[in-house]
Parts: C-alpha cells; sequence; structure tokens
C-alpha cells in the first residue's frame, strides 16, 4: 500500500510529521511505501486529491490527514490500514 | 411589472443602445408599445436579456446564442443541430466549470501555505518555478 505524504518546506509540522510517520511506515515493513511530495513539485497531483493545506497525508487519492496531525492520528490511521490490509 | 426601455437596460446591466441592436439583429423579439409608442419590457424579455447577456459573458457568439434561444423558445420542436450546438456549449461549461474548481483548490492551498508576511511566499515560489520551466 502506498501512502503520499505531501508537505512544504517551511511548513513547521511537516517537519514534526515526515519522521513520525517515516517511523511508522518503516515499522510496517515492505506492506507501506512512503513517498514524501513537496507540494509545490507536486502540485497538480495535490490539488487532484484535494490537499488543501499541509501537511496531508493522502490514501488512494484521499485526503486522510490534514494540518495539526498529531502522532497519535497517524498511529490511528496506520492501525486502521493494518486491519484493512492491502488493496 | 412592465419597464421602460432605460429601466430595462439597468436592470439587466446593458445600455439601451445594445437593447436597441439585439432588437435590430433579431435576438430580442419586437417588445411591446405604450400608448405613448415607447417600448416596454416585460419580465418574459427580461429573463431572455439575461440569458443572452449571460451566454455572450461565458464567450458564447451572437450567432450561438440566437439558436440557443430557439432552443429556450421551444425545447420540444428544436432541431438535431441546436439540440447538438447546445450539448456542445452544456459540456464545454462543465469542462470550464471543472477548471475553475481546480484552480479554486489551487489557490486555496497556496493561500493556506502563504503566511503572508516574511520572505518566503509559495504562491510566487510556483509562479517563479513555472516560469523558469523551458516550453
Amino acid at each position: 500500500m502506498q501512502i503520499d505524504l505531501f508537505y512544504a518546506p517551511y511548513c513547521n509540522s511537516c517537519g514534526r510529521v515526515r519522521p513520525q510517520l517515516r517511523r511508522l511506515a518503516a515499522a510496517q515493513g515492505d506492506r507501506l511505501v512512503l513517498r514524501e511530495l513537496d507540494v509545490l513539485e507536486h502540485l497538480d497531483e495535490a490539488v487532484s486529491a484535494g490537499v488543501l493545506r499541509t501537511p496531508a497525508v493522502v490514501i488512494d487519492g484521499q485526503v486522510r490527514l490534514a494540518g495539526s496531525i498529531t502522532e497519535a492520528a497517524l498511529k490511528g490511521l496506520l492501525r486502521e490500514l493494518a486491519l484493512t490490509g492491502p488493496k | 411589472m412592465s419597464q421602460s426601455i432605460g429601466g430595462a437596460a439597468i436592470t439587466v446591466g446593458i445600455t439601451s443602445d445594445t437593447l436597441r441592436y439585439y432588437e435590430k439583429i433579431g435576438l430580442l423579439p419586437r417588445p411591446a408599445r405604450n400608448a405613448g409608442g415607447r417600448r416596454i419590457y416585460r419580465e418574459k424579455d427580461l429573463t431572455r436579456l439575461r440569458f443572452i447577456k449571460r451566454a455572450q459573458a461565458l464567450g458564447f457568439s451572437l450567432q450561438d446564442i440566437r439558436q440557443l434561444l430557439r432552443l429556450r423558445e421551444n425545447p420540444i420542436k428544436c432541431s438535431k443541430a441546436v439540440r447538438a450546438l447546445a450539448q456542445e456549449k452544456r459540456d464545454s461549461l462543465l469542462l470550464q466549470m471543472h477548471e475553475i474548481e481546480n484552480m479554486q483548490r489551487e489557490l486555496t492551498l497556496l493561500l493556506n501555505l502563504c503566511p503572508g508576511v516574511g520572505d518566503s511566499c509559495p504562491i510566487l515560489d510556483r509562479l517563479a518555478r513555472d516560469e523558469s520551466r523551458p516550453t
């Protein structure tokens, strides 16, 4: 399964969320592929997915988390993904 | 309620000259006249004028508008050609709406990224990147 994290270089909470999600995704092994995307480099993709703020976690083309993302929210999302299994 | 040519022009947001021109080229039927012989415009005329104005604002030619007005006058008896034109215009509008929606979302995202203070502005960054990209 692929997770896209859209971030902006000068976005403070992006700097916090990126390593958190990187660590959580790594713990899932090969089941998860994390792409970290600079939102300005991938603007069309971000807009198409409905990203309106950063950081934004997008799965299957849909924004699942955005803005002030807590580590608990990231863990909850990954738990949910683990339960639903790979698509 | 009926209106004079000046009142109708103000209501719709066009000039009296434009209104007379529409009448001259047949986009608007000859309006009724009052006892003094002056044109009077009824609500039906005003809605037709608004349709013309809207269509023009969307880039439709007067010739296209003339065709579309036929469909508007009698949807049941419209020709295949007029129906095809209306479909083409409708599809073009849907595309424009999609483009407008995307642009609105892109600007919302850029505005959310733009703190409004300091030197770094993502909107300017984005524009600079687009300009430096080879065409």
